[in-house]
């Protein structure tokens, strides 16, 4: 006792500043998460959430966040710096048209999977909620729902966080006392050893708790700096804030975010990801408008409101006019923006301590403690080397430390999938002969951290721009590219379809067509190309061994010229189009983007459009919207982590578009509310997807059906006959052997002879 | 269990450790006994019962072959009943399969799956029967310490195979202390990055090389797939043995090397010396040595090589590759002992020559050992000399192998040779060398856990055999 007299007095006194530190520091370190997959198919502007701490607030744009623009299906998330969350309220913008909501969470001390029993609405002409989605229409001014419930969640991390600035605290303060001790001269002679060791130990723990925080694993490590403004717009219209980090830095595309303004009043918020503001311009978009911008503020370790417009730089901007902290601008010019060039140097807030850290700084507490008890008998261990010690105990910490830090998620985001439950030994009587399996599974599933560490391993072991596994293949310049479905077969025009199978496929169609003409109903075949197919020099490693007329595509398109079908392969049109300034496909998914799907939706009005006399609308009314594809493609999805953030901007799909009524994944029904008055049905594969927004433009009612495509059932034909003036067959390149198959073509081939077509 | 499965790493190690350390020295053995056993059946539970009837035959058989005076017959008798075990699960099958093909007949095929690591205990049984037959060990009066020899989880499903008399001293009474706990450590660690990092890395490749048909498979991919699964194998096996014996000297064993840089060898004859050493001496001791050795005169030399390496062959697995495969290092052997290349002759050129020899005799022989078929193979083979030239290819060499594998390659070439031990001493010694070499392995041990984390592809090779 008496020899670590010094160690004891050091600890007890780095003790006593930690609970001083537990106690005075501010506990709110970690955001309260809510987080949703939020669908739309017409919606631009981002969705919008208003809250409250406790059950005395209001809600108030005080209280208010909004995302990104939402365009499809995205995952949309809110960080909410508060103490707790009591109310919620979800706000979906002007004339939203239809939307979806699917696993709506909320998590801080507890995670809560939101559901809908006690909701008050406002402005909704329907809503439902069904298999977990909740889906909502209106065309109202401020549709929103509010849930009514209190939540009570809590801040998850106040307390933890607390420890880990204790823990530093801790080995700084005994550090700090022991070297006040030994500079007092009360060392003696052999305690030399021990008494650096122990020093070296406070500082490294220290040093190491302090790196670990600088870790990013996951999450942010600072709180981004934020950019508010309130925004007075006459017409909707689009916000892009630009901004630098350092001197000479010009602004690019990649340092910017956006957001859309709706007529009226808006407070938009941006998050800018930086450590340092240094700059910032506020684009305009090139539709004319007033807008009226005031409260520009920079929120950073200190807040910044600009008030002085002098240093203000302008482009194509008409009326620029300023009163205390409110400017208007008037722009009728192509590309109107406002640069602030007098240099902010906002630096990001206060530190926000990740998830992870808890993990490595328990561990480094942990090895800290063994590697002292090791170091002080270290002189019993006569000969061993300290650093073997050292090995031994990281290695027996590491295998000890994770199993107390299992994670408890049932449902993997990354990996869309759930995760492992854990297994029962006995099955209601039976002994679970695969319980080991499972468990193995199990753990693996909940292993402390897995996505980080899986986001590490690829990072650090997959080859960067050359990335692939057994689905996914990196291209040139971002480009994923599918292998599997028999793409790299199609893209080296090597036939995967017999001929055999082609004339199965013909003769299944054909006898579609047949029907369809026995119904007095139109039928157009449309076949998408592969991505492979119309960027081929994105391919990596892969040649052509024959020629493009040796490919299925070709083939069967030949065999279809032959027959009376109305057939369209979108590939010359594409390639066509393929040089110009927006991509056709994106460039970590499987799928075209809006203006393939446009280009197709154009070939589908010229032909079976003007038949039913419908009108084709000109792309540029429709397609204007420029986004970002932020969360990544389906391929992206793919692969396991660490892949490169595609930069690339896309042109989508902006109108005020037909409300979607939607009954599941697989099988639904587009009601539109334009003046057609055409019923359209489609069996489709995923690129129905983005082209029934551009038809329900035209057509009065239209139903997809992606689950029957190859397997006509006697109910997706009735429903047919009763209720379509026009049948489209949309198939991707990749999936034409699927229409081989002898069961489908069987299927209809007995329909039709009950329906009596030779 | 696999040694680099989380499950193994992160529960069941630490719990034994922990146990193992925590109770008395007399109560280890019952701790590492029963820890092996769950191990064993972790895997396969119902093959629990033939690992215990094995157990229990060969404490009879030995018990008997020490008392009876008809030993031999005792020996063979229990021999018989080990050997019946591991041809009905390992080889009824591929019997019944050319008994059809010869005879036309149509006997039916059992569905049994190949108990994990039969091939290993099996041939462990049989290692202690000799012994007590030869006056080498005497019987384990314990039943409990031949549980142990037989299923110590460490080299259970995957070797190294232990001769009973080079650990029955061990079981008995054995040392733990932190040398050896610290020498097991590293030897884990380097055992379970030569797996998880280099051979896992290469698998991915070779494995898409395989998979290939062959139609479509360049020659520069064949030779790749030909260069690369030798280094994986490799890799694989020697990084299983590490581990293994890295896990025995945590509990206090010394095992034996099982490799000694096999693709530095000259001849063939060295290379098996190399090679899974205790296979080699295991055939040696227990089959080449009985049969005669070289005792009988140069031509039945000749012979008991030949059979050696059939029954090698055989032991790998139930299928004529195997068989071939076994076949061609025994035709080499031969070769080599006949005509006296294997003796040292120094000379630099050629010892190039003999280099480039052993390494292709090998290579050829792991194309046998990997292929799906005996024409496979050979299709492979005819590949890679461009016998039959390939016009059906689509994909390039990039599509096989990434950068990243590239230098995960040149690390395995490099370390396939003795780098380190032509390191002075002194600097192998020095404090500052023993720091760095501890860094790098937490580190390695980091980047383990991260691939292994994110990796499902997992299955020991040896799992087979």
């Amino acid at each position: 006792m008496k020899t670590y007299i010094k160690e004891i007095v050091a600890l007890t006194i780095g003790l006593i500043c930690s609970i001083v530190v537990y106690n005075t520091q501010d506990p709110i370190t970690t955001p309260i998460v809510i987080s949703m997959d939020y669908q739309t198919q017409r919606q631009t502007d981002g969705v919008q959430i208003f809250y409250t701490e406790d059950s005395t607030q209001t809600y108030s744009f005080e209280r208010y966040a909004v995302s990104e623009p939402v365009c499809g299906i995205q995952k949309v998330e809110f960080k909410l710096y508060i103490k707790e969350l009591q109310h919620l309220r979800i706000d979906f913008g002007k004339n939203p048209g239809n939307t979806f909501i699917r696993n709506l969470k909320i998590s801080g001390d507890r995670e809560v999977v939101v559901n809908y029993d006690d909701i008050t609405t406002n402005e909704l002409s329907a809503y439902g909620y069904n298999d977990g989605i909740m889906g909502i229409s209106s065309d109202g001014d401020d549709p929103f729902i509010a849930f009514n419930k209190p939540f009570n969640i809590k801040s998850k991390e106040s307390v933890i966080n607390r420890l880990i600035y204790a823990n530093i605290c801790l080995q700084l303060g005994a550090c700090f006392v022991y070297l006040i001790i030994l500079a007092l001269g009360r060392i003696k002679g052999n305690e030399n050893n021990k008494s650096l060791k122990f020093v070296f130990l406070c500082l490294s723990c220290a040093l190491a708790c302090y790196l670990a925080s600088k870790v990013e694993i996951g999450e942010p490590i600072e709180k981004p700096i934020e950019l508010s403004i309130d925004v007075q717009a006459e017409t909707k219209a689009e916000i892009r804030a630009y901004y630098t980090s350092a001197d000479g830095e010009p602004f690019n595309d990649e340092k910017s975010v956006a957001t859309i303004v709706n007529p009226g009043s808006n407070k938009i918020k941006f998050e800018l990801p930086i450590h340092n503001l240094y700059l910032l311009r506020l684009d305009f978009g090139s539709i004319p408008k007033t807008l009226k911008l005031d409260n520009i503020k920079i929120h950073g370790n200190s807040d910044f409101l600009i008030n002085d417009f002098s240093f203000a730089t302008k482009n194509d901007i008409n009326k620029f006019e300023t009163r205390e902290t409110e400017i208007t601008i008037n722009s009728e010019g192509l590309d109107p923006w406002i640069a602030f060039l007098k240099p902010f140097n906002v630096k990001a807030a206060t530190l926000i301590i990740p998830d992870s850290v808890i993990f490595f700084s328990l561990f480094l507490t942990l090895f800290a403690l063994l590697f002292f008890i090791s170091t002080l008998f270290c002189d019993k261990i006569s000969g061993k080397r300290t650093e073997d010690i050292a090995l031994t105990t990281i290695f027996l910490g590491t295998c000890i430390i994770p199993s107390f830090y299992l994670s408890d998620k049932t449902f993997s985001e990354k990996e869309k999938r759930n995760l492992e439950p854990f297994p029962t030994l006995i099955d209601s009587t039976s002994f679970n002969n695969n319980y080991t399996n499972q468990f193995d599974k199990w753990y693996s599933d909940h292993f402390p951290y897995r996505d980080e560490l899986v986001t590490i391993s690829n990072s650090i072991l997959q080859s960067k721009d050359d990335a692939q596994n057994d689905d996914v293949m990196e291209g040139r310049d971002g480009f994923f590219f599918l292998k599997n479905d028999h793409v790299i077969e199609n893209f080296a025009n090597i036939p995967v379809m017999s001929d055999e199978d082609l004339i199965k496929a013909k003769d299944y169609l054909c006898l579609i067509d047949k029907w369809c003409k026995a119904k007095g109903k139109k039928f157009l075949l449309v076949i998408c190309p592969n991505k492979a197919t119309i960027y081929p020099e994105k391919v990596k490693h892969i040649k052509k061994i024959n020629n493009d007329a040796n490919s299925d595509a070709m083939r069967f398109l030949q065999i279809m010229n032959g027959t009376e079908v109305n057939t369209h392969f979108m590939k010359d049109e594409f390639l066509k189009h393929k040089n110009e300034k927006y991509l056709l496909y994106r460039k970590q998914d499987t799928h075209y983007t809006d203006i393939a799907a446009y280009y197709t939706y154009e070939t589908i009005m010229n032909t079976m459009g003007k038949d039913l006399e419908l009108e084709c609308i000109p792309k540029e009314k429709i397609l204007s919207f420029e986004f970002r594809d932020n969360g990544g493609g389906d391929l992206k999805g793919l692969m396991p982590g660490g892949m490169p953030q595609d930069t690339t901007t896309y042109i989508a799909y902006n109108t005020d578009g037909p409300n979607i009524t939607f009954s599941n994944n697989d099988n639904h029904s587009i009601l539109t509310n334009s003046n057609g008055s055409k019923r359209l049905y489609i069996l489709g594969d995923s690129f129905t997807h983005r082209l029934e927004v551009f038809l329900a433009l035209n057509f009065q009612f239209i139903e997809t059906n992606r689950k029957d495509q190859y397997f006509l059932s006697d109910e997706t034909l009735a429903n047919i006959e009763n209720n379509a003036d026009a049948l489209l067959f949309v198939i991707v390149e990749r999936h034409l052997s699927l229409l081989s198959h002898q069961a489908l073509y069987s299927k209809l081939q007995a329909f039709a002879l009950q329906q009596g077509i030779k | 269990m696999l040694f680099s499965s989380l499950t193994f790493l992160f529960v069941f190690l630490p719990i034994v450790l922990i146990t193992y350390y925590l109770v008395k020295p007399a109560l280890r053995n019952s701790v590492l006994l029963f820890a092996s056993l769950f191990f064993y059946a972790w895997g396969e539970p119902t093959y629990l019962i033939i690992m215990l009837a094995t157990i229990v035959i060969n404490y009879i058989g030995a018990r008997c072959i020490e008392a009876f005076s008809s030993k031999k017959l005792a020996l063979a008798g229990t021999i018989a009943v080990d050997l019946a075990f591991l041809g009905y699960f390992k080889y009824y099958n591929f019997f019944v399969e050319n008994i059809n093909a010869i005879f036309s007949s149509n006997i039916d095929f059992v569905e049994i799956a190949l108990p994990i690591g039969i091939s290993f205990y099996t041939f462990q049984s049989i290692s202690y029967l000799v012994d007590v037959y030869r006056g080498d060990a005497k019987a384990q009066k314990d039943i409990y310490k031949l549980a142990l020899y037989i299923c110590l989880f460490p080299q259970l499903i995957a070797g190294p195979i232990v001769k009973y008399h080079d650990v029955e001293e061990q079981i008995n009474d054995r040392n733990e202390d932190f040398d050896k706990f610290k020498q097991g450590v590293k030897r884990f660690i380097i055992g379970l990055s030569k797996k998880v990092l280099i051979a896992n890395t290469l698998a991915a490749v070779v494995d898409k090389v395989y998979g290939m048909q062959v139609e479509f498979l360049t020659s520069s991919a064949a030779w790749l797939g030909a260069i690369l699964y030798p280094l994986q194998l490799f890799f694989d096996f020697s990084g299983y043995s590490d581990m293994a014996i890295g896990l025995g000297l945590m509990f206090g064993f010394t095992f034996k090397e099982n490799f000694n840089f096999p693709y530095i060898a000259k001849s063939i004859t060295e290379f098996w010396r190399r090679w899974h050493i205790s296979l080699s001496t295991w055939f040696k001791e227990y089959l080449y040595i009985p049969l005669g050795g070289n005792r009988k005169g140069p031509k039945r030399q000749l012979v008991n090589i030949g059979i050696v390496f059939f029954f090698t062959g055989m032991w790998h697995g139930a299928s004529w590759n195997f068989v071939v495969w076994g076949m061609w290092h025994g035709l080499f052997n031969i070769i080599e002992k006949a005509t006296g290349w294997n003796k040292d002759k120094e000379s630099k050129g050629l010892t190039i020559v003999q280099h480039i020899y052993t390494l292709f005799v090998v290579m050829i022989g792991w194309i046998l050992f990997r292929a799906d078929s005996f024409s496979h193979a050979w299709k492979i083979i005819r590949r890679m000399f461009f016998i039959k030239p390939c016009d059906k290819s689509i994909y390039e060499l990039g599509y096989y192998i990434t950068f990243n594998t590239w230098i995960f390659l040149f690390i395995a070439i490099a370390l396939s040779a003795p780098l380190f031990d032509r390191v002075p001493a002194s600097i192998k010694e020095n404090r500052v060398s023993n720091i760095a070499v501890n860094c790098a392995l937490v580190a390695l041990f980091a980047l383990c856990i991260s691939s292994l984390v994110s990796s499902s592809y997992n299955p020991f090779i040896y799992f087979r055999f």
